[in-house]
């Protein structure tokens, strides 16, 4: 279950620094320490298929995927993704991958560097646990991909790219009532539903990792198109463009 | 102070109705079906496309064209009108096993392609896949976890709520220990309609138990425990293997046929890598016995002694050295010895103080492989042990 795995492990991240995070909704962002100036006039951002899944939790706490819910979430964030990007004079490109591309190709290969380098920035710089900030990392976010990402600036004539990442979940009545039956009895709050996200903008020139943001929500809800169009707001809001 | 209570108390009914939940009966799967955007099934038939495109990208893919062909082949000739709904993926894993995904993605281990005596063996087991996913298992098995563990939970709470001890974790026991049986209980029924296809499409009905058999023998003289019987998802090897002995019995004597020919023939290339494989788990008892058998059945011998000499330079007990020798001698004399035989065999030589034998050893292993990766390092140990 390789991807599966690696998914799941990620998500496992994401909820306990979720935990750490309080109700409603809250972002926090990290910038690139040498952020080059924007080019004047318009940008050309090469968007990649934004990862998106929706999700129910039983009464037994389980995520089962819901397909309806995803579509219309990816739907919604799409759409709120181009406004977002016309207000900033900002092109969106959408990635194709190549059909059939083999793992070494250099595509495949620049995506699996950023899942594995965004999962190291998750790890080390949103974790609460101080047994995990690096320190060669401590206080500065000089993460990079490298140039070989100029092969996908050439191909697809994009000066950036974008990454979004969306889990949304939901509980369903059964699961509400638990919460409630739970919550009564012991005082203890047992999780139902959340949105979490993430997001990153790189350099097509150098490789490197200009922005990353998290967002945490209690309240979002991607299947409404003005709840995920906010979610995407708050997740772009301090986008360097 | 009174309305807590009640809604808690309507909340522990509405949790017990919603737990009770019964699982309806599924029809199988047509050719060409796909589910319904809103159902429970299109949620894990997407969950495993993406699963599905992470394994486009993979490393651990076997890719050659040919040997990806002939699996597609088999899998179609089992069902024809299933053709287009499944995707092969050879996966490089040294175990023996196969899976199936809900929308069609079926996962053979390389582990299991080299222990396959024949072409009807494979056939058995992708036979067997197949009736999971004709059969909508992964939809019926999450729909019996989802009510099992929403039981648990709420029998969990119910027990804390009256007072029983740990009667969360034996709640969750019971439904684990369920589910697997559940689980057992599908890989029957996969086994009875993967058996008829298998059948129809004329192999050798015997083939089937025969593969559990060779299973069960490696099994045994292994180095590692199996797993305990109550969670093993899949039905005890013993009583598996008897109920396809049944029901090759009854089967009719319509003429069948294994192809072992055509399928060694097959994979005789790829062999060498997944043997390879298959010392790296270090299970040397296991391996063993699969390369004695093997050797045995005659495809590939010289490889297969030289990892059977591998096994014993590895282990490096006592003895193992002259074991090593012995299996090294035997592949060398058979026609498709590795040169990397006459490497191994001049490490081990060397380690017993037999320079002058080592030193021939790293001669013909250059003899053999003039362009190897390692040759100015042999040509150094040449160089210490004249």
């Amino acid at each position: 279950m390789l991807g599966t795995m690696r998914g799941a492990l990620r998500g496992v991240v994401l909820a306990s620094l979720a935990l750490g995070m309080a109700a409603c909704t809250q972002t926090k962002s990290f910038v690139h320490d040498q952020v080059p100036a924007r080019p004047d006039g318009s940008v050309e951002v090469l968007l990649l298929e934004p990862d998106i899944e929706l999700s129910e939790i039983s009464v037994g706490g389980i995520a089962f995927p819901k397909a309806d819910w995803t579509e219309r979430g990816r739907s919604n964030v799409n759409a709120a993704l181009v406004q977002i990007m016309e207000q900033k004079d900002a092109r969106l490109i959408y990635y194709e991958p190549p059909a059939d591309a083999p793992p070494e190709h250099p595509y495949n290969q620049i995506l699996k560097l950023h899942e594995a380098v965004g999962s190291e920035i998750l790890n080390h710089k949103y974790s609460n646990n101080s047994f995990l900030t690096l320190p060669t990392k401590k206080d500065k976010f000089d993460w990079t991909l490298g140039p070989e990402v100029q092969q996908l600036r050439e191909v697809y004539a994009a000066d950036y790219a974008l990454f979004v990442y969306f889990r949304d979940s939901f509980a369903t009545g059964g699961r509400v009532a638990m919460m409630v039956v739970v919550g009564a009895l012991t005082g203890v709050a047992i999780p139902g539903g959340f949105q979490v996200g993430y997001a990153s903008l790189v350099d097509l020139d150098s490789g490197d990792i200009l922005w990353f943001n998290v967002l945490f929500s209690e309240v979002g809800d991607l299947r409404d198109a003005g709840s995920a169009a906010e979610a995407t707001e708050d997740l772009l809001d301090q986008l360097p463009l | 102070m009174s309305r807590a209570p009640t809604s808690v108390a309507a909340c522990a009914i509405l949790l017990i109705a919603s737990a009770c939940a019964s699982t309806a009966p599924v029809s199988d799967i047509q050719p060409g079906q796909r589910p319904a955007l809103e159902s429970d099934e299109a949620g894990f038939w997407m969950a495993f496309e993406e699963f599905e495109d992470d394994l486009r990208a993979s490393s651990l893919v076997v890719r050659d064209p040919a040997l990806n062909r002939y699996v597609t082949g088999v899998v179609c000739n089992l069902a024809a009108a299933y053709c287009q709904d499944i995707r092969v993926y050879l996966i490089r894993h040294p175990a023996f096993n196969a899976s199936m995904g809900p929308n069609g993605t079926m996962q053979v281990f390389t582990g299991l392609m080299l222990r396959a005596e024949n072409e009807a063996q494979l056939a058995y087991v992708l036979g067997h896949e197949m009736g999971h996913y004709i059969r909508r298992h992964t939809l019926t098995r999450m729909r019996d976890v989802r009510n099992k563990t929403d039981a648990a939970s709420v029998f969990g709470l119910a027990g804390a709520m009256v007072g029983v001890p740990m009667s969360g974790a034996i709640s969750s026991g019971i439904a684990y220990a369920s589910i697997s049986a559940f689980g057992r209980d599908q890989e029957r029924e996969a086994d009875a309609i993967g058996f008829q296809m298998f059948r129809k499409a004329g192999y050798d009905p015997t083939q089937a138990a025969r593969i559990w058999e060779l299973l069960t023998a490696e099994a045994e003289a292994g180095d590692w425990p199996s797993p305990p019987p109550l969670f093993a998802s899949h039905p005890p090897t013993l009583e598996r293997r008897e109920t396809l002995a049944g029901l090759a019995e009854e089967a009719s004597d319509a003429p069948s046929s294994a192809y072992e020919e055509r399928y060694q023939n097959t994979i005789l290339q790829f062999r060498f890598d997944w043997l390879r494989e298959d010392l790296r788990t270090r299970n040397f008892s296991g391996s063993e016995h699969l390369y004695d058998r093997l050797v045995e059945a005659g495809h590939g011998r010289g490889e297969t002694l030289f990892f059977k000499g591998e096994i014993y330079r590895l282990r490096d007990d006592e003895g193992d050295d002259e074991k090593a020798v012995e299996a090294y001698t035997l592949a060398i004399a058979e026609r498709d010895a590795p040169p990397e035989v006459f490497r191994s065999l001049a490490f081990v030589e060397w380690s017993r103080g037999r320079r002058a034998e080592a030193r021939q050893a790293f001669e013909r292993y250059l003899e053999f492989a003039p362009s190897a990766d390692d040759r100015l390092m042999i040509e150094f140990h040449i160089e210490e042990l004249s």
